[in-house]
């Protein structure tokens, strides 16, 4: 997924979940030392994986992304939940997501 | 007139630490998702513990372990998002302090034991409902196994035929 397909993505499916427009988007960057293990609890967010990464795993409640894992039939995009990072290589790695945080 | 109907879904996982998204499709008459029931059948491979092996009954009694298999959700397109989430294990306690199970070995719907669906209430506007399975039995053996996970999805829809 690239930034323009996020864009029109992110309002249609936050419509079809009933927030409408009533959410915040915040652009993240994380930056993962080599081997390590990034959590983030996102219960009531969403994160949506923007650009690919081959040294990177990505667990979350209701997804997985790993393009180097033979063992999935699909890698998803859209993480919620507790949300698990890896990062498998041996040097500094990125991860960029868009943020997109309801409103209550 | 409004009936009711189920939905079967069946996944494969024949290789370690497997994860499997598909998708359950809905027929367009469906009003409301109201059930989901989960089943497993083992093909083969040998699992940590024999499943279902029934011990004699004795005192005290003891609880064995059940068997961690793999964790399903269910997530609709709709606001219900993820609406169902479960753990596919081996039980292996059917026959608890059950003295009988030692000559009426205890299945669905013997022994007091009764498979039913978990009641869910999601709109079915969206047709489809997006379903992810996570193997964990990779964690406990290190053999080849292959089974079979069951999704049984319990829809309430409209008769058109019926207007």
């Amino acid at each position: 997924m690239n930034i323009a397909l996020a864009i029109e993505y992110i309002p249609r499916r936050m419509k079809d979940l009933g927030v409408g427009d009533n959410y915040y988007l915040r652009f993240r960057h994380f930056v993962l030392e080599a081997g390590q293990t990034l959590e983030m609890d996102a219960h009531n967010q969403f994160f949506l994986l923007i650009d690919d990464n081959s040294d990177l795993s990505i667990s979350s409640d209701f997804g997985f992304y790993d393009i180097t894992y033979p063992n999935t039939n699909e890698q998803t995009y859209e993480h919620q939940g507790l949300i698990i990072i890896t990062n498998y290589s041996s040097s500094l790695n990125h991860v960029r997501f868009i943020q997109i945080i309801p409103k209550n | 007139m409004i009936y009711e109907q189920v939905i079967i879904t069946r996944i494969v996982i024949d290789r370690p630490k497997q994860v499997r998204m598909f998708q359950v499709k809905l027929p367009r008459q469906t009003q409301t998702v109201i059930g989901v029931e989960t089943g497993l059948r083992w093909i083969n491979g040998v699992p940590v513990e024999p499943p279902h092996e029934i011990l004699p009954w004795k005192l005290p009694v003891e609880i064995q372990r059940n068997t961690y298999i793999g964790d399903l959700k269910l997530q609709s397109t709709e606001p219900g998002n993820i609406f169902f989430a479960s753990d596919i294990v081996l039980n292996n306690n059917n026959a608890y302090a059950d003295f009988t199970s030692e000559y009426l070995v205890p299945k669905n719907h013997t022994n007091q034991l009764k498979a039913e669906e978990d009641p869910v209430q999601i709109g079915g506007k969206a047709t489809v409902l997006f379903g992810c399975y996570k193997d964990n039995l990779a964690d406990l053996v290190t053999t080849p196994f292959k089974y079979i996970v069951t999704i049984y999805v319990w829809i309430k829809l409209f008769d058109n035929a019926a207007k």
